[in-house]
């Protein structure tokens, strides 16, 4: 399971137009379809149709840069939240004294859910396409303290080296006969809890490593840092950036006028 | 004037009952390249961590004596100031990578002093280089071999240009392939560039022949200091918990095997023994 997080936020190079789109375009397009599933409220069979067309998008740039089975987990992790939401909608039907088992509640649950889901998976859109780098630049162009901005990047970068720890633990821990697959979740938790400490201890040493690498490495030395990715729009950029506004601003328009 | 100059040096860790550096003089020239060796937890880390100011700044504790390299003074100076022409690199790669991308980590320190970008990616450019990494420019470090990564970790120190390097342990998370390119890389780097190199080590074989002088540590003060052909002459230094190189151990076997009377000159190369054998008069 560590392994499978660890591949998620392993973010690969691959060559194509949408990579290269500067990130602060993509973060952009990623606000407008997050807002249009939101917008998009009512009658029910809209806001559904509204949601399967932004998940669409999103499912077919990330086919274009192979990353489409990240999408079918994000979902897979986001399973909790939607039972959370049919329970919460059956909750308010029952409360109003309605019957939860008609058709209505089924096509207004369903449509909360897809639109749950498409406001959720828009934000990939900006997130499964840009690299690390791209990422902090885009943060340090919104102004965020380089502190920040640092803290992020670095978890990016050692939170799989993290995860690949727990899993070694564990593994070495199953060898000596610790039993992962107890039923009995008291036990389950207390291996777990045992697994965890030398990774915790191991953790503790490392940032101290880490911290003594960036006082070399001359972190915080001035106040004015400089920085070797900048971004810069190409044209391309602009035309992207007003398409998606221009297209953006019709479905807006179309929702005032419904 | 030498590059490094430390004086009566003697430091206690905060919390610590005994002095980790018990007085220590020691002074290293311009361009010399010095092996720093001893048993575990004799004060080589210490003393190197004082070059670049990590003790005190960074390791509080109680602090005699002084510490100058390239004229600053180390204990009165932050580390970043000093880090700018004292380059250091610890032993484990992983706590020592911060970017994701490879020549974003050779560009992080220089980010971190401001330099502008046009100045930056000259010497990325440079390092990436100097280093043969240019093809990996673009890889995530994550990815990359732990010889890769330590190559990547020096990469980035160099990129500050310093005069000097101190070196702690730099192999001893890694292969001995990929250890031994590592070491040649950094000597042949220090000589074309005549930089200064202070390199702590537990593998002997590859460095001892390369460098200028030994300087053998233990219980926090210094036992030897010398070239290193004159450490072995009387012995492979065991009274130091020192794994031997082979080429010494092999030449005092033999000597006391067959009752030679040892040669001045140690040899500390395959290449100086069979030397020393075909000229007939060891
Ligand atoms: N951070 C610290 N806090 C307290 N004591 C320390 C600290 N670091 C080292 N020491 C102590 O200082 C002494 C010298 O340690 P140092 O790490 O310099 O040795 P070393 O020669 O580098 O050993 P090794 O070969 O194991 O790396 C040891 O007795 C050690 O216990
Ligand atoms: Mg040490």
């Amino acid at each position: 399971m560590a392994a499978n997080i660890a591949d998620l936020l392993r973010y690969r190079e691959v060559e194509s137009p949408l990579i290269r789109l500067d990130p602060r375009v993509k973060l952009l397009i990623a606000i407008y379809l997050f807002s249009t599933t939101l917008i998009f409220d009512r009658p029910f069979w809209l806001s559904i149709l509204v949601s399967t067309a932004v998940l669409f998008t999103v499912w077919l740039t990330l086919l274009s840069i192979g990353a489409s089975r990240r999408l079918l987990r994000t979902i897979r992790a986001l399973s909790f939240f939607l039972a959370f939401v049919v329970l919460l909608n059956a909750l308010g039907f029952v409360s109003q004294g309605l019957n939860p088992l008609t058709p209505e509640f089924v096509a207004i649950t369903s449509s909360q859910l897809m639109r749950f889901i498409a406001a959720i998976v828009s934000f990939s859109f900006f997130l499964l396409t840009v690299s690390p780098e791209a990422f902090a630049a885009t943060l340090r162009s919104l102004k965020l303290p380089y502190d920040y901005v640092f803290a992020m990047t670095a978890a990016i970068r050692f939170a799989p080296l993290f995860l690949e720890e727990i899993q070694e633990v564990i593994d070495s821990q199953r060898l000596r006969g610790v039993d992962y697959s107890t039923r009995n979740p008291i036990k389950r938790f207390r291996n777990y809890v045992r697994a965890f400490v030398p990774v915790v201890i191991n953790a503790l040493k490392r940032s101290f490593e880490m911290a003594e690498a960036l006082e070399v490495k001359c972190y915080g030395a001035v106040r004015d840092r400089t920085s070797f990715y900048v971004l810069r729009a190409k044209g391309s950029d602009v035309g992207v950036l007003v398409a998606s506004t221009a297209a953006f601003a019709t479905l807006v328009t179309l929702r005032l006028l419904l | 004037m030498p590059v490094i100059e430390v004086k009566g040096l003697r430091f206690r860790y905060e919390g610590s009952e005994s002095w980790s550096i018990d007085g220590v003089d020691f002074e290293v020239s311009e361009g010399e390249l010095v092996l720093v060796v001893g048993p575990t937890g004799s004060g080589k880390s210490t003393l190197l961590r004082a070059i670049v100011g990590l003790v005190p700044h960074f390791y509080k504790g109680e602090y005699h004596g002084s510490v100058r390299v390239c004229g600053i003074d180390v204990p009165n100076t932050p580390v970043h100031v000093v880090a700018t022409k004292v380059g250091m690199v610890f032993q484990n790669p992983e706590t020592q990578l911060f970017s994701t991308t490879v020549e974003a980590e050779i560009a992080f320190p220089l980010e971190n002093l401001g330099i502008p970008r046009s100045e930056m990616v000259v010497r990325v450019e440079e390092v990436l280089r100097a280093t043969g990494m240019t093809e990996l420019r673009k890889k995530n470090p994550a990815e990359l071999s732990g010889g890769q990564k330590q190559r990547l970790a020096i990469a980035s120190i160099l990129a500050m240009r310093p005069e000097v390097l101190v070196l702690d342990e730099p192999t001893s998370m890694l292969d001995p392939i990929s250890a031994s390119e590592i070491l040649e890389f950094v000597v042949r780097y220090c000589r074309s560039e005549r930089k200064t190199l202070v390199v702590s080590e537990h593998r002997l074989d590859l460095l001892v022949p390369l460098v200028d002088r030994m300087t053998v540590i233990k219980d926090g003060r210094i036992s030897f200091d010398g070239p290193p052909h004159e450490f072995f002459l009387h012995g492979t230094g065991e009274e130091f918990r020192i794994k031997p190189p082979r080429v010494p151990e092999i030449y005092h076997r033999v000597a006391a095997a067959v009752g030679l009377e040892r040669s001045v000159r140690v040899p500390l190369t395959a290449g100086q023994l069979v030397e020393l054998v075909s000229s007939g008069d060891p």
